[in-house]
């Protein structure tokens, strides 16, 4: 305990920001704040060499382990850097590389990259956790020696960089030469190099500093040209050469931030996000932030280098300008700028979407107005840009006749232009000196800057992936694609699983409100090959008119306390992400396929629900609240879906497992069609599954998923537990209770669908979900068993996914989940795979009494921000697990060439999109460029081409094989075949 | 708002159990018996103390306690805070306050040597940045040494806050704004300091170090106080140590008030 040892007190003005006076007789809106600040002496360095002055090393009781440990590099001296706002700000890329170590960033430093940008403030911060990094930050601000006072007059970055050449010269006097021979200050800034240089301060900008480090290619190509600071001559002169020689704008320059707020307080100008068309990388379209409006876009000039996602003002333009956004599908980019080289670009093949934030939203505006114009505009500034800075996975663009950029020799600096896989993003110009190596390669790029006057936005390097086309490059780019973490558990994170081998042990027993359930006859159904078992199964007769049904869930958070670096790990994954080839666990291995797995005959923890079912009915008893306890199971079998349907179905087995499984399927049965009356839907969604081959891990076959009896009986067992768990915690806590929502779709988004099933002659009514389940069930077609289901393929993509939300968000009737015709719902029984349900698990052992409810579950607000994590990572996690079916689907095509049945699921004036049922494939089918006779009825969904009509929905037979493109690239390619083409694979 | 930097040193560069640099002025106002000011950073109190005098009002009837009874009153200035005004003269956080603050001076009085007496004790916050509850009562227990009361021992005061994970002593306004839970402790501290700790240019290094003095827990109020056990515990003990550190501070300064009007009166050794 102490009084803190030296005081200065420094008094800050601050605008008032509701511009009232206050404090008396200063200026209008300014108000004085009057701060202390204690500047202190005993600031630890970050460097404990015996050299060093024992005040340095900070007071006792501080951390003093070794953060600095200077090693010598390249020049033979050992080096401490300190970097300035703006190396922090825009060469993280190259801080992150694992040879740069034995950095000091001042707090300052940490200070303004916090406030210009918080995303990279939380990488930088992340590298000063890393004690691999040694890098550390220093408190300048609170050191007597390195403090300093503002000077009238001075701006705030000039104050910056005074107190950064400050706190370098500090080091350099109290790090002695003997412990360090190098104290440098690393800046971009040539200003501030001068002045540093003045006061005898060792300096040197960031691709020398690096060249101290590293001579390689890897490292240096890392380093952004310029970095936001001011530009050495040579390279000025090399980037205006490779603009091309005129120096003209190529777009219009962006309004600053100032007439954007003037623009849009005005009403002339409108803020909204930017989507570019998934179909055409030359449209776009921005949601007006207020009315919801759907702005037009078209064209690179219109889009004025706004990339897809980032804010942007745009200026609507005269209504005689206003253009019809394209019903064509198109398959190349032709770069209207004649200095950009062209390049096919992919419309490949791919999966079919599933719902309806994935499907093209341009065309549904399309539809939306009868002249077929929209109102269009152009960007006129960007409010926050989008780019992401975990980057983009690329290739070297090989120009239109695939042979590449030439390469001016190993060693020598080369611009290239990159090709970004999604192609909804433009292409980005790089610099690297290790050109021979990357074409092949798929690399990842980060775009940091689009001057007006040039074509493309400047990147730079920062790692490859791999060969191109290989199944591990093109999964690692599909993660980062999706921002999926693959990188393996952090010592941290595995410190908090158990040892193995783990057993229940008496201590487990011993647990207040734990009930030892190991008599109990449970047992789980799950697909086969499933090693994170999470639920499992028993229904017990109690007499002759009752069973007793329960549901058993891993108790996961038995071992999963909050506040630890593994509660934090899994929050942040939010989920586990299911490619075709590999699991990437939200929790540590142990714990997933041992520890919380109930397999089958080992003695688990688990969570369990139990409700009291007639046997007249075969429901639950409405009038007996569920009971939930925690428990100690001993599961009797591990079955499989199959496996437990094969039971279910033989009739001489009559063992007591089979026996409950059938009551299970009976209580099943009966809670399924009740749920049916209430207007459940039936939803389709194409799942696909792979057969691999073991060794080389190609797919063999594909094929879509097959559902038994028994899926339904699990899922409908799942169901109750999750809708009796929502009722139980939001009756504990009506605020902040985590819940699972499905919002009722706006009538407007059944439009696709009412419009095909006119065409069909076939009556929907969306009006409730009870009336489009039932006119969905009627819609059939005779002889046509498949009809029904492309009916609900199509529905499923009118409607929005169900997301987790927090109970305090929304009112009663908003909190239902549509799909599944529930008032309320969450997740309960997947705690090992998904966080959500770790919360409700949390919730739920406080909504019984079993633990306090843990402050950070206490407010709705809290609840919120875990849940829209969760959605976030649960998309992503969907998202790149299909991207890996695609992936996979595109390999296994690499060697076949297949003749299939398929529908027409969409027209177009210049093709159609086909459906391919069996390998859940949706693609576009091109009529032949040059006779363009296409002719297109909206109302009829047909397209008539060279005499032949194709009608939605219509039979068609394709032939689908994978076309190669330049540049290492590839694409499904379907075309329709004669009717009489033989079915399977073609020669 | 990260409260606690990484490198451990808080918004205003203070480390998480180093108090504010408190000063202090006795006898600010001639018109009453007893007066002192105290600064916790820039927090200021003021305190005034009457009497003991007569008991004006009550103990007349049968049965009512004899002992000398103290009473409080709290008020702040209009320009104490810059922003909402957190709590007036007379509404029920200051009334709360007042009882709370008497009942822990009583404690230090004592009441039984002035019997049918009144002392009343005002507070003004001149300057509110953070802690003013426990400034106010290291305030009140200068004004009442000043006024010549005799105390059993000195009360200790100090706020700790919770933010980051971490207890924090003496919180200013920046960080009560973080929300977090906040404990006010006064502590009686019926210990004395060794006589060698007069010198005045270091004092503050003396007070550092636990002295092993008996501690006595008057009040403790908890506010926005939703915490688990051993956030509580965590707070708690940064507390009584806090406490003890301003009692240390605060015997400091009346033995050296003490030693000035002695000087002054020419005594020898009071």
């Amino acid at each position: 305990m102490a009084i803190a040892r030296v005081a200065a007190s420094r008094e800050t003005m601050r605008r008032a920001s509701d511009g009232r006076v206050i404090g008396g007789r200063l200026a209008r809106g300014v108000r004085a704040v009057r701060r202390e600040r204690y500047v202190r002496d005993d600031v630890y360095v970050g460097y404990h060499h015996e050299d060093v002055e024992a005040t340095h090393r900070g007071p006792a009781g501080e951390r003093r382990w070794d953060v600095l440990r200077p090693r010598r590099g390249a020049d033979g001296a050992r080096r401490i850097a300190l970097i300035d706002s703006n190396v922090a700000l825009h060469q993280l890329d190259a801080l992150a590389d694992g040879r740069v170590r034995d950095v000091v960033i001042c707090a300052t430093v940490m200070e303004e990259t916090r406030a210009r940008s918080r995303s990279s403030y939380e990488r930088l911060r992340e590298m000063c956790r890393d004690v691999e990094k040694r890098f550390y930050v220093f408190s300048n601000e609170h050191h007597g020696e390195t403090y300093v006072e503002d000077v009238a007059g001075e701006s705030a970055n000039d104050r910056n960089d005074r107190a950064i050449r400050a706190a370098a010269a500090f080091y350099r006097r109290a790090i002695p030469v003997s412990a360090c021979e190098r104290v440098t200050l690393v800046t971009n800034d040539r200003a501030n190099a001068r002045k540093a240089r003045e006061e005898g301060i060792d300096v040197m900008n960031v691709l020398d500093w690096m060249r101290t480090i590293s001579d390689e290619a890897s490292l240096t190509d890392l380093v952004v040209p310029g970095g936001g600071a001011e530009i050495p001559d040579e390279r000025e002169s090399k980037r205006a050469r490779a603009a091309g020689s005129s120096s003209a704008p190529k777009f219009d320059e962006h309004l600053d931030a100032g007439s954007i707020k003037e623009g849009l307080a005005k009403g002339e100008l409108v803020k909204g996000l930017i989507r570019t068309s998934l179909y055409n990388p030359f449209e776009a379209h921005v949601t007006n932030e207020e009315t919801g409006e759907s702005v037009f876009l078209s064209g690179r000039a219109a889009m004025n280098r706004a990339f897809d996602g980032d804010s942007v003002a745009i200026e609507i333009l005269p209504e005689s300008e206003w253009l019809r956004p394209g019903s064509k599908i198109v398959t190349s980019d032709i770069e209207d700028d004649a200095a950009a080289t062209t390049s096919t670009d992919d419309e490949s093949g791919g999966l079919a979407p599933e719902t309806a934030e994935e499907t093209d939203i341009v065309g549904a505006v399309a539809t939306g107005a009868k002249s077929g114009v929209v109102p269009t505009g152009k960007v006129v500034g960007i409010i926050r840009r989008n780019w992401r800075e975990r980057g983009y996975a690329a290739s070297i663009d090989m120009g239109k006749d695939g042979k590449g950029p030439k390469a001016t020799g190993a060693g020598f600096t080369t611009r290239v232009l990159c090709v970004p896989s999604d192609r909804r993003f433009p292409k980005i110009r790089i610099q690297t000196r290790q050109l021979e190596g990357l074409l092949d390669q798929r690399i990842v790029v980060v775009v940091d800057d689009w001057p007006a006057d040039s074509a493309y936005p400047e990147g730079h390097y920062v790692k490859s992936l791999g060969v191109i086309g290989t199944v591990d490059a093109e999964t690692q780019a599909l993660l980062l694609e999706n921002d999926v973490d693959d990188r393996p558990f952090a010592p941290a994170v595995f410190a908090c699983v158990p040892a193995l081998p783990w057993r229940v042990t008496e201590h487990h027993l011993a647990e207040p409100g734990r009930e030892d359930l190991r008599d109990l006859l449970v047992c789980s159904v799950d697909p086969p090959g499933c090693k994170d078992i999470d639920d499992a199964l028993s229904a017990r007769e109690l007499d002759d008119e009752r069973i007793e049904l329960g549901v058993h869930i891993a108790d996961v958070t038995s071992f999963l306390h909050p506040n630890t670096a593994m509660d934090e790990e899994a929050a942040r994954r939010g989920t586990t992400t299911y490619l075709v080839q590999r699991r990437l666990d939200m929790l540590p291995g142990a714990l997933t396929t041992d520890i919380c797995s109930l397999v089958g005959g080992e003695e688990r923890l688990a969570f369990s629900a139990f409700w009291i079912v007639n046997k007249s009915t075969m429901l639950p008893d409405e009038t007996i609240k569920p009971r939930f306890t925690k428990s100690v199971i001993k599961s009797a079998a591990a079955l499989t879906y199959e496996q437990a349907q094969l039971r279910i179905d033989d009739a001489t087995l009559n063992d007591d497992l089979t026996l409950s499984l059938r009551r299970l399927r009976d209580i099943a049965r009966r809670l399924r069609k009740r749920r049916m009356e209430n207007g459940a839907l039936t939803l389709a969604s194409p799942e696909v599954k792979f057969e691999m081959d073991q060794q080389s891990s190609d797919p063999l076959d594909v094929g879509m998923y097959v559902t038994r009896e028994t899926n339904q009986m699990v899922e409908e067992m799942m169901l109750l537990a999750n809708v009796s768990t929502a009722e139980r915690i939001l009756e504990a806590y009506p605020a902040a209770a985590m819940l699972r929502r499905h919002p009722i779709p706006e009538q407007k988004m059944f439009e696709p669908l009412l419009k095909t099933a006119k065409a069909c002659g076939i009556d929907i009514d969306p009006s409730t979900n009870r009336s489009l389940a039932a006119t969905l069930d009627a819609a059939v077609r005779p002889g046509d068993s498949y009809f029904n289901t492309l009916l609900r393929l199509q529905a499923t993509r009118c409607m929005s996914q169900a997301v987790y939300c927090s109970s305090g968000q929304y009112a009663g009737p908003e909190r239902m989940h549509y799909g599944l015709a529930m008032p309320l719902y969450t997740h309960f029984t997947s705690p090992i795979r998904r966080y959500a349900d770790v919360i409700v698990h949390r919730l739920l052992s406080a909504a019984i009494g079993l633990c306090p409810r843990h402050e950070s579950l206490e407010s709705s607000d809290h609840v919120k921000a875990i849940a829209d994590v969760c959605n976030i990572r649960h998309r992503n996690s969907q998202h790149a697990g299909r991207a890996s079916v695609e992936l996979h689907t595109l390999v296994f095509f690499r060697k076949r060439k297949i003749v299939v049945d398929a529908r027409v699921f969409k027209v177009r004036a210049n093709g159609l999109i086909v459906f391919v049922p069996k390998f859940g494939i949706e693609g576009p089918v091109l009529f032949h460029e040059e006779k363009n006779d296409a002719v297109l009825d909206e109302d009829a969904m047909t397209v008539t081409s060279g005499g032949k009509t194709w009608k939605i929905f219509d039979q068609v037979t394709v032939q689908v094989e994978v076309e190669q493109l330049p540049a290492h690239r590839s694409r499904l390619l379907i075309t329709v075949v004669p009717d009489d083409t033989p079915r399977g694979e073609a020669q | 708002m990260e409260y606690v930097s990484f490198e451990g040193l808080r918004l205003d560069g203070r480390r998480a159990n180093e108090i504010r640099r408190p000063r202090h002025a006795f006898a600010i106002d001639a018109q009453c018996d007893g007066s002192a000011r105290f600064e916790l950073g820039n927090t200021v109190i003021e305190c005034r103390v009457d009497g003991p005098s007569e008991r004006k009002f009550g103990g007349a009837e049968e049965g009512a306690s004899e002992a000398c009874a103290l009473t409080c009153s709290h008020g702040r200035s209009a320009f104490a805070s810059d922003g909402v005004q957190a709590g007036r003269k007379g509404d029920g956080r200051s009334k709360q306050f007042e009882s709370v603050l008497a009942k822990a001076l009583t404690s230090a009085v004592c009441v039984d040597l002035m019997p049918r007496c009144e002392v009343q004790v005002r507070t003004t916050v001149l300057c509110d940045d953070g802690g003013a509850r426990a400034a106010s009562a290291c305030a009140a227990v200068l004004a009442l040494a000043d006024a010549g009361i005799p105390l059993k021992g000195i009360i200790g005061s100090c706020t700790v806050g919770h933010l980051d994970g971490e207890a924090l002593i003496d919180v200013n306004r920046d960080e009560e704004r973080g929300r977090g839970p906040e404990l006010w402790t006064c502590a009686l501290s019926a210990g004395d300091v060794p006589d060698d700790d007069e010198n005045e240019d270091d004092g503050e290094d003396h007070l550092m170090g636990a002295t092993g003095n008996h501690i006595t827990v008057i009040v403790e109020e908890l506010e926005r106080g939703k915490t688990t056990m051993e956030t509580f515990k965590s707070m708690h003990d940064l507390a009584l140590a806090g406490c003890e550190t301003s009692a240390r501070y605060l015997r400091i300064s009346l033995r050296a008030r003490t030693r000035a009007l002695a000087a002054t009166r020419a005594l020898e050794k009071f």
